[in-house]
């Protein structure tokens, strides 16, 4: 089965990195990976130097790359609502006087009514991805999505498990409750909480987390990006008072790392990264390959 | 006249920090200070120390002269302050709390606290109260969406629109047949019955007639919006740390935000930088270092070659290096130094 691993945490952690980075050592492994940027925040111009163009896959290093919309993803759902079958769909596009769906997205009134209705873009967004872990064909062996960071992406969530309050037609809302259930299935669907180790990045995290849990995806894993050296600058009268500001904030992390070493114990798996410096896409991948 | 300040940024570069440690500085130089933070994270309350509060405005520190309040957007209370503010009885009110639509809008979506916030700002703007407002803006891909709300704002409420959606989803549509509907209207609203049952659109229409009256008012605050922007009296603050990913879009996005009609001033603050002398001063402390620092100091040296370098041409009025400080017990003390050392750099001579 196809495992959709969602990465976030508060903004500026490292998800997109993280996410492409592991996508690209699934890759090296020989798995079939996709990499989903959630919702085209034009991170892969940086992580990749690629521009994607929405809902629309690219091959990079042996992976396959997505940047997706909240429109494009809505007239990908049309095409299955409107019939299963060519003809059905054929039947409906015709009764209203349309040649094809392609017609169907230059209308201007539909256009807005995507951009402006409540939630529709998270159920969208996250309904495309749950449809690419359930191909038959062609299956992933892996989705990375680099997700927003924790209270949009909780909010996105929060959308979609509500929505189907909102929309009451009964196909739309079956769907959700069986997109809900791969949701929840550690099998099919894990949360990778990327951190930092600073005080209130973790306290954050602990948040996230227990509102994730509270939403009945319990199945979390923890990567503790930059994580303090073990072997720091020791406190050393010899060195001049530039290091002493670096080493006292190596110091604090260890501090904070210790207190919270309980709430890092309550996750599946803690990965930990050490704090190399400025990094890119490649020099992550090499450094987490050696580290492995 | 009322001066914002901008801070923009990635995520987790220090926004609400250097926000919170700016108006700070402020209020030390004797102005009416209001800060705010779009991110629904809570480091700012934490940050300055005060508890949230069911007020919309809570005062932080205030003197003879001086003031500094901190705004709270909740959405509860924003829609709450809008609905009375332009509509006149409390029956209205209390009819559109009560769709079913509205208790959805209220909590679970992502993207209202923008145009909240807009709405908010002109309404402060105009009372002139503060002499400035100091504005933690949303990571940077949202916003974008936070500048461009306004614009989609009045453009939603625009007369035309309006009539538009009116048509799409008027009970009429569902009744009386569509003959007298133009086919694009008929098609979409044929498409979204299909995709989502007809009850909701016709639950849609009907919150879109309560909130009919709220209008007009919205879409002139929304233009008054994008006025206000347009001025160059605005300072915009471009955070960033040092990352290389960061860097790139920085600049794409500073381009950006010029594109979208912003006039004021533009300032780089590379946030938590390695202090200079600390990485010139590497090799001669080789053997006292551990690899692992050593090796992470030569990167951090050739990432300020080339932030020094990428930086030269870019549009920025001053490019700040505020260095590292520690995060733990980030106290009020230690904020105000900060904030001091960002209104230095940027604007001493």
């Amino acid at each position: 089965m196809s495992k959709i691993l969602f990465f976030t945490g508060k903004g500026g952690v490292g998800k997109s990195l993280f996410s492409a980075s592991q996508a690209l050592q699934f890759a090296s492994q020989g798995k079939r990976v996709l990499w989903v940027d959630f919702e085209n925040s034009g991170v892969s111009t940086e992580l990749f130097q690629r521009d994607l163009l929405k809902n629309t896959p690219e091959k990079f290093n042996g992976l396959s790359l997505i940047s997706l919309g909240g429109r494009e993803s809505f007239y990908e759902y049309l095409e299955t609502v409107l019939g299963v079958d060519d003809e059905s769909q054929k039947s409906f596009l015709s009764s209203i006087k349309l040649k094809s769906v392609d017609t169907l997205k230059k209308i201007k009134s539909l256009q807005s009514f995507i951009d402006l209705c409540p939630g529709l873009k998270s159920i969208m967004l996250i309904g495309k991805i749950i449809k690419e872990q359930q191909r038959q064909k062609n299956a992933w062996d892996y989705i990375c999505v680099d997700a927003p960071a924790t209270g949009h992406f909780l909010d996105h969530l929060k959308s979609f498990l509500n929505s189907q309050k909102l929309f009451t037609s009964e196909s739309l809302s079956k769907k959700i409750t069986a997109y809900r259930k791969v949701l929840e299935n550690p099998e099919s669907c894990e949360f990778q909480l990327v951190t930092l180790p600073y005080d209130f990045v973790l306290h954050e995290t602990q948040l996230l987390s227990r509102e994730l849990t509270s939403l009945g995806f319990s199945q979390q894993h923890l990567i503790l990006n930059k994580s303090p050296m073990n072997r720091i600058v020791q406190k050393d009268q010899t060195l001049p008072a530039c290091f002493q500001v670096e080493n006292l904030i190596n110091q604090q992390q260890q501090e904070s790392c210790s207190e919270f070493k309980a709430f890092f114990e309550s996750f599946l798996s803690l990965k930990k990264m050490v704090d190399f410096g400025p990094m890119n896409l490649f020099s992550l991948t090499k450094l987490m390959e050696n580290e492995l | 006249m009322t001066k914002l300040s901008f801070f923009l940024g990635s995520g987790g570069v220090g926004k609400t920090t250097l926000s919170a440690a700016y108006a700070l500085q402020l209020f030390q130089l004797n102005k009416k200070v209001l800060v705010l933070t779009v991110d629904p994270a809570r480091r700012l309350a934490e940050l300055l120390k005060i508890q949230k509060s069911s007020e919309f405005v809570s005062t932080v520190q205030e003197s003879e002269d001086a003031l500094l309040d901190i705004l709270w957007i909740d959405k509860k209370n924003a829609f709450q302050q809008i609905l009375q503010k332009y509509l006149d009885s409390e029956d209205k009110i209390e009819e559109i709390k009560e769709h079913r639509i509205f208790s959805f809008l209220e909590n679970e979506l992502s993207g209202v606290e923008d145009y909240l916030t807009i709405q908010l700002l002109v309404q402060l703007f105009k009372e002139k109260k503060y002499d400035h407002i100091v504005i933690d803006t949303p990571p940077a891909q949202q916003s974008v969406h936070f500048f461009q709300s306004a614009k989609r704002l009045a453009e939603f409420f625009s007369q035309k629109n309006f009539e538009f959606l009116e048509k799409i989803f008027s009970k009429s549509t569902f009744q009386r047949g569509v003959s007298f509907l133009s086919k694009n209207i008929f098609n979409a609203n044929s498409i979204l019955k299909k995709a989502f049952g007809a009850n909701l659109l016709t639950e849609l229409f009907e919150f879109l007639l309560l909130l009919k009256p709220l209008a007009h008012h919205l879409k002139l605050s929304s233009e008054h919006f994008q006025e206000i922007l347009s001025e160059e009296n605005h300072d915009f603050f471009f955070v960033l740390s040092e990352e290389y990913t960061q860097l790139k879009s920085v600049k794409e996005y500073c381009h950006h935000m010029q594109e979208e009609g912003l006039r004021g001033s533009q300032y780089c603050l590379l946030n938590r930088s390695t202090s200079k002398s600390s990485f010139q001063s590497i090799h001669d402390f080789k053997g006292v270092l551990s690899s692992e620092s050593f090796r992470k100091l030569n990167a951090v040296k050739s990432f300020h070659a080339y932030f020094d370098e990428s930086i030269q041409n870019s549009s920025f009025e001053r490019v700040v290096k505020l260095e590292k400080y520690p995060e733990k017990d980030l106290n009020k003390e230690k904020l105000i130094e900060l904030g001091r050392k960002t209104y230095c750099g940027i604007f001493s001579e």
